[in-house]
């Protein structure tokens, strides 16, 4: 078992309510799976994948990764893990604007401790496995929608990471964009890795082989697919 | 990560940002600059004022009309009405003159402007008349000609020692030594023009005066009372020793209440309160500076770093500890700090350059280490706080905030 969450709540403070948007999810992630998370707009499918990924912390329930819970640990510990285990990428890319297309795949290696020239070099390798070995050293500025989600999933691959998680990838693209970032992800679960993804739209989550639906902060359905997209 | 990561990244951040960068500097130059210009033009105004005292002479007793001068060490209101009903004369410094074993130089003193004319040039001037040892007494310089003798003096002569400025202003370039000039319609020979004394804050200087015999002035004003008495103490423990000297002399000949002997200690005691209140008001400038350019520099360094919380938030979500993160704009902020506060001091300097053509700034080393150390302080502490708080954020939090 890769990941595991056991009776997970998240909840946020609205004026003086609290509200929950995770209400007990229980869910276990497998090596080489390729997740598909839906559910409307509201039902919580986001902050699950932010906890899910360490980035937000739950109220109350467990997480383990490999094994270990991650509740006792430290900031530093944490931060080792978004920068090794993991890789995320985001609805709106985030990339730094003033960094060329390399320098942002390359931020995580630097946090690693990675030497530059190191650093080059796996950041120009993976830029190539996306199809933008031509465009390392253009700025955000001078990449498409398309082109910056292919520079954020190879900074999110950079350090090898066991699970890819993948918020909306789709969602600020058009679709000829989509279905290529669509494409890298399938090849990248066809080679091994894990992928846990956010989507409101069918057609994206039928890149997937299993759909879990998200309703008012509850699992209502976890179903195993054959994919029905290559 | 290692610190020459940190340190690249840093000034990487600096360098790919420059339009911040600068921004930011400049609330720190601003600072830095206005703390030192401001506590130069104090510091200036306080050495200026010292100094001209000073050059009044320490060892030096005055006698001045009626009981204008009270022991509380200040100026009485009855001042001016003591100069109308003057009884001081020529005499009096004269019997005060015999008291040569402790009184080296006496000059009597009547002050009074008048209008001199020279071709078609008209200019209002103050008028010191007084003995040829003024010249010692006021340590006047000749530059051309002389100063007036003591035939010239007891005689009355009509002759005239120009000031500086004044000279300039009614002959230009030529030298006026020799020639003639009309002092309130009379006739006049200037017979020499006195050393520019400078640093004077114009109007006041004695550069614009001129010097003429005190019997002279007596028949131009026709009156024979002096504004004052001034004499020279041969050292400066006998100063007491002289004023009871001089108050005996004087007491045969006048009464109590026709005259007061004052030392220049008394006035300078005036002075030194005087340097104490502007002491207080230029360390209240440099406090309120302080504090303004501060709060500017807290401000720009306060938004342009909380403005990059998403950046922040970006940064830990690919691994970035909290201590990479403050790493990072400590580094970010003492460089900006350190190099505006830099720029700052040079700005200040070449200010106070072009300041001292027309008024005496001084720039302390107080001042520079002053504004340099609050204003980096500031720049540092503010530019990491942001950050610090920010780091502490989960990654969501971070990236989510506006």
């Amino acid at each position: 078992m890769l990941l595991q969450l056991t009776n997970v709540r998240k909840e946020y403070r609205l004026g003086d309510q609290m509200v929950a948007a995770l209400d007990g999810v229980n869910f276990t992630l497998s090596s080489g799976e390729f997740v598909a998370i839906m559910g409307p707009s509201g039902s919580g499918k986001s902050t699950l994948l932010h906890i899910m990924s360490f980035l937000d912390p739950p109220s109350s329930g467990s997480i383990f990764f490999e094994g270990r819970e991650i509740k006792n640990f430290s900031e530093k510990e944490l931060a080792r893990l978004r920068n090794q285990a993991i890789g995320f990428v985001f609805q709106q890319f985030n990339l730094l604007p003033r960094l060329s297309a390399w320098e942002n795949v390359a931020l995580p290696l630097m946090y690693a401790n990675v030497e530059r020239q190191e650093q080059f070099t796996r950041a120009k390798t993976l830029l190539e496995l996306v199809g933008l070995g031509e465009r390392i050293n253009n700025t955000r500025a001078q990449l498409s929608g398309g082109q910056q989600q292919r520079v954020a999933i190879a900074r999110a691959l950079v350090n090898k990471p066991r699970i890819l998680f993948a918020d909306e990838p789709t969602g600020n693209l058009d679709s000829k964009s989509g279905a290529e970032i669509m494409d890298i992800l399938t090849k990248l679960n066809s080679q091994g890795n894990t992928i846990v993804m956010v989507t409101h739209e069918r057609d994206i989550a039928a890149y997937s082989n299993r759909q879990v639906m998200l309703r008012d902060g509850q699992i209502v359905s976890d179903r195993k697919k054959r994919r029905t997209k290559v | 990560m290692n610190l020459r990561n940190t340190l690249k990244t840093a000034l990487n951040a600096l360098i790919t940002n420059k339009l911040r960068s600068l921004l930011t500097m400049l609330g720190v130059i601003i600072g830095v600059a206005s703390v030192i210009l401001l506590t130069a033009i104090g510091n200036g105004l306080q050495a200026y004022i010292t100094q001209q005292f000073e050059s009044l002479g320490a060892n030096t007793v005055m006698v001045m009309p009626g009981d204008s001068y009270d022991k509380n060490e200040t100026f009485s209101q009855g001042a001016f009405a003591a100069y109308l009903t003057n009884k001081l004369r020529l005499e009096h410094a004269r019997e005060i003159g015999r008291l040569h074993s402790i009184v080296s130089e006496v000059i009597p003193e009547y002050e009074s402007s008048a209008e001199v004319v020279y071709g078609k040039t008209k200019k209002s001037v103050g008028v010191q008349s007084s003995t040829p040892a003024y010249q010692i007494v006021r340590d006047i310089k000749i530059s051309a000609g002389r100063f007036y003798n003591e035939s010239e003096s007891d005689t009355g002569k009509q002759v005239l020692v120009l000031g500086s400025s004044i000279a300039t202003d009614l002959f230009g370039e030529k030298n006026p030594v020799g020639r003639k000039i009309l002092v309130n319609n009379q006739t006049f020979k200037v017979i020499g023009v006195a050393a520019e004394k400078g640093g004077g804050l114009s109007g006041l200087s004695v550069d614009s005066q001129i010097f003429i015999p005190i019997e002279t002035a007596f028949k131009l004003y026709n009156t024979t009372s002096v504004t004052s008495i001034t004499a020279k103490v041969r050292s400066k423990d006998r100063i007491a020793a002289a004023e009871v000297a001089i108050e005996q002399a004087l007491l045969r000949r006048l009464n109590a209440e026709d005259f007061s002997v004052v030392d220049m200690k008394q006035i300078l005691n005036s002075v030194n309160q005087i340097l104490g209140v502007l002491t207080l008001g230029l360390g209240g400038i440099a406090a309120i500076s302080l504090v303004v350019g501060g709060i500017g520099i807290m401000n720009i360094m306060l938004v342009s770093v909380t403005e990059r919380t998403r950046e922040i938030g970006l940064r830990k979500a690919l691994g970035a500890t909290p201590t990479m993160i403050l790493q990072q704009f400590l580094i970010e902020a003492s460089f900006l700090s350190v190099l505006g506060g830099m720029i700052g001091v040079a700005i200040a300097f070449l200010l106070t350059l072009v300041i001292r053509q027309f008024f005496p700034a001084v720039v302390t080393l107080e001042a520079v280490f002053l504004a340099f150390g609050i204003s980096a302080l500031i720049g540092i502490i503010f530019g990491v706080y942001p950050a610090r708080r920010a780091s502490l954020l989960s990654p969501i939090e971070a990236l989510r905030s506006e």
